[in-house]
């Protein structure tokens, strides 16, 4: 049994459970997301993918809604993509500094057309707290968004259970271990945390010290 | 992919790991010349974009100050070496080997070692080299220190030495035994993939003497005692068989030697396995449903199997099990050998074995041989050359004279080491190749710097036969030069030229002369790799045996074999149970790892050993402990743990400072010589704390 | 939700550890703080990874501040603000000389700020170690160290023909029938019959939640009573639990009866501390007497309860937050599909319903479908309904209801306007996620439909008054500030959205309107529950009703 969908007036066929954004990938259809990671389940946090549905009220999260046969999907929907590019503007307003030109986070603002120098809402930023103990990571807590991509990484993929969210609300971030470094935790040092995460707040030492030549 | 590597990075390529046998696909990363990170790559079929700390992390290694970037010359036996240039290397050696192979004891006074950290494509010309300019079939290759049982018993009962599947049946698979391999530290990524499957569903018996990370996410653990696997294996097959779980209909169709085996089977109860192995009866029992209950099950083995006495044995009683329950040939119902190191497979695919030429064609094959010797121009002897093991009697004994060793370390991961140095020294000439100067380099005459897997081209076959491109990411450093260089260079200053231009040809040489390799060449293999054996029209096999075996009348054979004791059992003198394997953070000889973070992450290696046995030898963890076998001793921290059982200690051989492998005895595979590290009868005492060794302060009281 | 850590949690549940949750929340009642040793040793006995377990333990408010040998708790609700406009805070502040999550410095008294303590009815309430004090002069005895318990009135029905669902006498009449007479298909289409709206909020029919439930493959199913009532502003569900247990345990058995589960666990709150020893007290009785064990009423049916207390968390009354604080993991919200009745509780199909959706099933097993349907004549809506009001009002107090009543008529007959002559100014129904309705919109139908199109909503039936001196701007800022520091964490909108509303309101500068629209849009449309979706509605009708009051520029 297929399901029949449409997305931006093309016609695609696909198997029970895809979702809006597995099938508008497969048609080569840029859906931009933040806490998407194809390795992974689909988490359904970032609100970047927003696409309009015809018989849907409101946008929905096309990573985590299951194509319905005979469903017909906008991703260029005008109300998603006003909400989406908003909310990567609240996400450029909580980091102190602009994402690094290479991250995710930089390359999907600038598909929004957005520049963290000139965001609407200002307020609270992550406090800067870099954790360099270990030899080939890095931890920059400001720089996290909460994407939870890392936590699941190191979940789903490694098995380590080395990583978590921490706190609630903004103050959300995470953490290795309890807290005291990667190399005091069940951390494997795979990298899948460094390698999955959109904005650098995991990296390698050896990029790090790249970037600053 | 969380960045756009072209925008940072010099160079970026997508290349094959260089250090386990899982095969993962990596994209490596450079600017100005060396490597500065590695990532997974997405499409990567063994590791679905994920890898290890080794893979990702540990490319530091590669331009390490003490990287070999001159060739390396010693005028006289206890001199220093020195650097030279190619010339006069290349001059020494052709000079050395042609007078020897022109001497008394003819070409078979040489032997060759091939690596099976190379390519195929220096593997396979490494052989020829042997083969064809010098004219001895003595070639082998480190598989034989791992592996050569389980190549030897795959082919005995299924006909190809090769995994009868692929890592993705672990996530078909409903059931899985895991005996004698602990992959979540040798074989990171197939072990997470396997931690994930048992948390979805997958029921996991784990069987090994130490409780290993994965029998914490399995249904059951049996802690078999080192040497007892035939015994359990058989027992397995004794329960399938006394409780109607034996799939006659496959057994009938499909293989041959049920009635022999049934009747060996009679005397394996659980309850005399439970004597044997110190599993409980039960828990035999219970392990045997599951696999054989389960729709689809898979086995896995690593060298926990292998490296024992009658290691090849034992691999052939894994085969009989799955032929029993008819599970073998399907998605999920697999047999899958997890080999060692990243090109286990192709090296001894490629024929650097004593006795086949590629794709396992004997050598004692007349209308082989001569498809060969027509393709090199030369003629060859019909008979096997030497194995490893023979190699280093043959040295001492004086009629070996001249080896050329490529990219392996013998004098730290061969066993019995003082039997090895013992060899190395008495021979009148050493060539080896390698990339750092290390135990075995001390014993060299000539010492050529050659390439690391970064560096180089060509493609590796991973533990599933799949054969990946490598691709240079990087040149080689100084005056270092990439294996197939050096090797057709020399090849050809013997009087032998290879009609090579690339690596790439090699391989279409190799597809020439290999009917399981018909179709490969670099351009089919392409970002996914093949899957051998590769039908001449490209087509590969992921899923062997799924309707016929390839043996004749396309039938298995199963094995009769009974278990027998090991070749080194406790006494008064010895009474506990040394087993050897790896860490996750180092790999093998550590040559690499250790010159990475990673040895920061894992500075030295340790003893386990479980509390009673602490208790009674009064060792506290972290004490110095002295290990003594027969063969030798070593001195290192000991670390207690319940994961292990009374009676056994464990350690790696990844420090050199360590040198676990003196311990290990002549003690091998009767069928392969695959040297049983795995069981080495021991005493362990505390190392009491030495008065001269203590720092003496000045006005201290 | 991880559906590793869910089966780690299962394996270790089913070998009897405690989860994380547990562990961690023992550790803190005997030592008044959390230690990396104790996080070891939850990880431990729970199985849980050690970083998950931190990450548990960095989640919910009562793991969070130290405690000192006396923990004061006050409450910041909706109801406590209404009554005071936050002045029973300041006071404590003051008089204890401490900020609210400080501990004294010789570790005497902590002082902590709790949402709510459900004494909405004798606003402001403070918890006193474990006596819960509330009243006009509350904070002189807390600070005298005279706290006594309050007292709290018993609820009444206002329905013509007496009480229906807190029917006294009645206790396990349902179930008898249902386990007697009916199959457990009967049972659940007697419940679809009746159309059992859901009382947490959503009025999501329960029937189909336990079709699904029921269809759903499974090795268990579970039936969860969510008794997470964290509206400021609402007690109902904690006098269900607390005067009315057997009349939870028998939805939940039913339910059980009816889906195929076997168990049944209720999720109560720690802000209601009485709540799970008088269930655990009912359920031990309820065992003795045989209606709950391996056999209900001696029938081939085994089912028996579980009480779990939450540690302070609002966002865990949804439910898949609700299920993860169950099994001892971040109450944080996971996208649906999968819905909890496929794959829930131990990744097992579970039902999860309100405690006053459960608390009505009884009355649909025994009386059946069509008295059901005629409690509200005046309303599609079929059933009675609980309602709630806070200490504004002269009768405060919870009643049963008809839906379809005015809101007026409940407002001034039921609960008998507001005290000293005071005014509504507006109303605050159903939660800080439902909108404020003006006075002049008092003749609103109390039913869902009816509130949804004035910009309100049911909700739980909490209805909480503001009177004529309440700070519109200030109440804004309240809600918002409750808001943000609830918001779990997950979905960026909420995470950040409701912040940064916060802080437009709490600079005190005028707040840029065509940013606040655009802001509040986005925690509409793109939240993933209803936390970041709902909490823009009280701040539109602020903007619809009160728009000078709020200093929009």
């Amino acid at each position: 049994m297929s399901i029949h969908i449409e997305i931006d007036g093309l016609q695609t066929e696909v198997a029970p459970g895809t979702t809006v954004l597995g099938a508008a990938r497969a048609l080569g259809d840029f859906i931009p997301t933040l806490c998407f990671d194809e390795r992974q389940e689909s988490f359904g946090a970032c609100r970047v993918c927003m696409v309009g549905v015809d018989d849907v009220s409101g946008p929905v999260a096309a990573c985590t809604t299951p194509c319905r046969d005979g469903m017909i999907v906008d991703t260029r929907d005008a109300t998603a993509v006003r909400v989406a590019a908003a909310t990567v503007e609240l996400v450029l307003s909580e980091l102190p500094t602009a994402p690094a030109p290479h991250t995710e986070l930089a390359r999907i603002a600038a598909w929004f057309g957005l520049d963290h120098d000139s965001v609407r809402w200002r307020g609270e930023q992550h406090a800067p707290a870099h954790d360099e103990r270990h030899p080939y990571l890095a931890l920059h807590h400001e720089l996290c968004i909460s994407c939870g991509r890392c936590v699941r990484a190191c979940d789903e993929i490694q098995g380590a259970f080395a990583l978590t969210a921490t706190g609630r609300g903004l103050q959300a971030n995470i953490a290795a271990g309890l807290d005291q470094g990667f190399r005091d935790s069940t951390c494997v040092s795979c990298g899948a945390c460094a390698d999955t995460c959109p904005t650098d707040a995991i990296t390698e030492i050896s990029l790090l010290a790249l970037a600053e030549g | 992919m969380a960045t756009t590597p072209s925008e940072r990075f010099d160079r970026d390529v997508t290349t094959t790991c260089g250090y386990c046998g899982v095969g993962c696909r990596l994209e490596a990363h450079a600017v100005g010349g060396r490597v500065v990170s590695i990532s997974p790559a997405l499409d990567g079929p063994a590791n679905h974009g994920h890898t290890c700390l080794k893979g990702r992390f540990a490319h530091g290694f590669s331009r390490k100050r003490d990287r070999l970037r001159t060739p390396l010359i010693r005028d006289a036996r206890g001199g220093e070496l020195r650097p030279a240039t190619w010339e006069e290397a290349i001059a020494r050696i052709v000079g050395e080997l042609t007078r020897i192979r022109d001497g008394a004891g003819g070409p078979d006074a040489i032997a060759g070692l091939a690596s099976s950290r190379a390519t195929n494509e220096d593997c396979y010309v490494m052989q020829r080299l042997m083969r064809a300019a010098i004219g001895t079939h003595n070639i082998d290759n480190c598989s034989r220190v791992c592996h050569s049982p389980t190549s030897w018993a795959l082919r005995q009962s299924l006909g190809l030495s090769g995994a009868t599947g692929s890592f993705d049946d672990i996530e078909h698979a409903g059931a899985a035994i895991l005996i004698g391999a602990n992959p979540t530290e040798g074989h990171p990524v197939a072990g997470a993939r396997i931690k994930q499957a048992t948390l979805r569903g997958l029921k996991l018996v784990t069987i090994d003497p130490r409780r290993i990370e994965l029998a914490d996410y399995g249904v059951l653990h049996l802690s078999a005692r080192p040497g007892s696997n035939a015994a359990v294996m058989l027992g397995l097959a004794h329960v399938v068989a006394r409780d109607g779980l034996v799939d006659r209909a496959f057994l009938d169709a499909r293989t041959e030697g049920w009635e022999a085996l049934e009747d060996l089977l009679a005397a394996y109860t659980p309850a005399d396995v439970q004597r044997i192995s110190a599993i409980p009866a039960a828990d035999l029992e219970r392990a045997a449903h599951i696999y054989a209950e389960a729709g689809e099950a898979s086995i896995l083995w690593g060298l926990g199997v292998t490296e024992h006495r009658y290691g090849s044995e034992v691999a052939r009683l894994i085969c009989n099990l799955a032929l029993m329950c008819g599970k073998v040939g399907r998605p999920g119902s697999a047999l899958l050998p997890l080999r060692g190191q990243n090109n286990v497979q192709g090296s001894s695919d490629m024929g650097a074995l004593p006795d086949t030429f590629t794709g396992y064609q004997s050598v004692l094959d007349d209308d082989v041989a001569r498809r060969f010797e027509a393709r090199w121009g030369v003629t060859m002897k019909r008979e096997r050359g030497m194995k490893i093991p023979e190699m280093f009697d043959a040295a001492v004994a004086g009629e070996l004279k001249a080896m050329y060793i490529f990219g392996e370390d013998v004098a730290q991961t061969d066993p019995n080491t003082t039997h090895v140095v013992a060899a190395l020294e008495a021979l009148e000439f050493l060539v080896v190749q390698d990339i750092f100067e290390n135990e075995t380099t001390r014993y060299a005459d000539v010492v050529l710097p050659a390439s690391s897997f970064l560096e180089k081209s060509g493609t590796f076959t991973n533990a599933e036969r799949r054969i990946q491109l490598v691709d240079a990411a990087i040149e080689p450093p100084g005056e270092a030069r990439t294996d197939f260089d050096i090797l057709t260079t020399i090849s050809a200053a013997l009087g032998h030229q290879m009609p090579f231009e690339t690596p790439a040809d090699v391989m279409d040489e190799v597809a020439a002369l290999t009917p399981d390799w018909a179709g490969v060449s670099h351009a089919r293999v392409g970002r996914h790799g093949l899957q051998w054996p590769v039908a001449a029209d490209g087509t590969d096999s992921p899923i062997l045996y799924g309707d016929h075996f390839a043996l004749p009348g396309g039938r298995a054979r199963l094995a009769a074999l009974p278990y027998k004791p090991p070749g080194s059992e406790v006494s008064d003198e010895f009474p506990l149970v040394l087993v050897t394997g790896r860490r996750l953070e180092h790999y093998n000889a550590g040559t690499m790892t250790r010159r990475t973070g990673n040895l920061e992450l894992l500075p030295s290696d340790w003893l386990e050993l479980h509390p009673d046995d602490a208790a009674r030898l009064w060792v506290g963890d972290g004490d110095l402990v002295s290990v003594r076998s027969p063969y030798g001793r070593i001195e290192l921290a000991a670390r207690v743990t319940e994961r292990i059982e009374p009676g056994h200690v464990f350690t790696a051989f990844h420090f050199p400072e360590v040198r676990t492998n003196l311990l290990i005895g002549p003690s091998a595979d009767v069928n392969t010589s695959c040297p049983e590290y795995k069981v080495v009868a021991v005493d362990v005492r505390p190392v009491a704390e030495r008065a001269s060794l203590t720092p003496v302060i000045a006005g201290a009281p | 939700m991880s559906r590793n850590l869910v089966e780690i949690v299962r394996r270790h549940h089913a070998v009897g550890a405690p989860t994380a949750l547990e562990v961690l929340k023992q550790a803190m009642e005997e030592r008044g703080e959390i230690t990396d040793e104790d996080r070891r040793l939850a990880a431990e006995r729970s199985g849980l990874p050690e970083a998950a377990v931190h990450g548990v333990s960095t989640f919910y408010d009562d793991l969070l501040a130290p405690r000192g040998r006396r923990h004061v708790r006050v409450c910041t609700g909706t109801a406590c603000f209404a009554a005071t406009a936050d002045a029973h805070v300041e006071a404590l502040r003051d008089g204890l000389g401490l900020a609210l999550g400080e501990r004294g410095a010789d570790g005497g008294v902590s002082l902590a700020e709790t949402v709510c303590l459900g004494f909405c009815h004798s606003s402001p309430a403070i918890r006193d170690g474990d006596v819960i004090d509330a009243g006009p002069d509350v904070v002189a005895r807390v600070l005298a160290g005279a706290a006594h318990a309050a007292q709290e009135p018993p609820a009444r029905s206002t329905l013509a023909g007496g009480p229906q669902l807190l029917a006294p006498g009645r206790d396990w009449e349902g179930l008898a029938r249902a386990v007697g007479t009916l199959t457990p298909v009967e049972l659940l289409e007697e419940v679809k019959a009746a159309t059992v709206r859901g009382r947490g909020g959503a009025g999501f029919p329960a029937g189909a939640t336990w079709e699904l439930a029921r269809n759903a493959p499974g090795e268990r199913k579970f039936i969860v009573a969510n008794g997470d009532e964290g509206d400021p502003g609402s007690y109902i569900d904690k006098l269900l639990m607390e005067g009315h247990p057997n009349l939870l345990l028998e939805g939940m058995a039913l339910a059980g009866y009816a889906v195929g589960a076997d168990h049944g666990f209720v999720l109560t709150r720690s802000e209601y501390p009485r709540s799970k020893p008088l269930l655990e007290a009912a359920i031990a009785q309820a065992r003795r007497d045989g209606v709950l064990g391996a056999s209900v009423l001696g029938a081939d049916f085994a089912f028996d309860v579980t009480v779990v207390e939450g540690a302070g968390s609002y966002v865990v009354g949804e439910e898949t937050a609700l299920l993860a604080c169950l099994q001892g993991l971040r109450g944080a919200v996971s996208a649906r599909p999968p819905f909890p009745a496929q794959r829930g509780l131990h990744g097992m199909p579970t039902v999860v319903n309100n405690v006053e959706t459960l608390c009505n099933i009884p009355l649909v097993a025994r009386d059946g479908a069509e008295l059901y349907a005629s409690l509200s004549p005046d309303s599609p809506t079929t059933g009675s309904k609980l309602v709630c009001f806070n200490e504004r009002f002269a009768l405060p107090g919870v009643y049963e209801v008809c839906f379809g009543t005015s809101v007026r008529e409940l407002c001034e007959d039921v609960a008998g306007g507001l005290v000293d002559g005071h005014a509504i100014k507006a109303l605050q129904i159903g939660g800080p996620l439902g909108g404020i309705l003006p006075a002049s919109l008092l003749d609103t139908p109390f039913d869902f439909e009816a509130l949804d199109a004035v910009g309100c909503m049911l909700g739980h039936g909490g209805i909480v008054a503001f009177d004529e001196r309440t700070d519109m701007r200030a109440l804004a800022t309240h809600l918002l500030h409750f808001g943000a520091a609830e918001s779990c964490g997950k979905c960026f909108p909420c995470r950040i959205g409701l912040r940064r509303a916060h802080e437009m309101f709490a600079a005190g500068t005028p707040v840029d309107r065509a940013s606040l629209e655009a802001l509040l849009e986005t925690l509409e449309l793109g939240s993933l529950c209803a936390h970041g979706s709902g909490m823009p509605a009280p701040l539109r009708s602020l903007l619809a009703h009160f728009p000078e009051a709020l200093g929009i520029a």
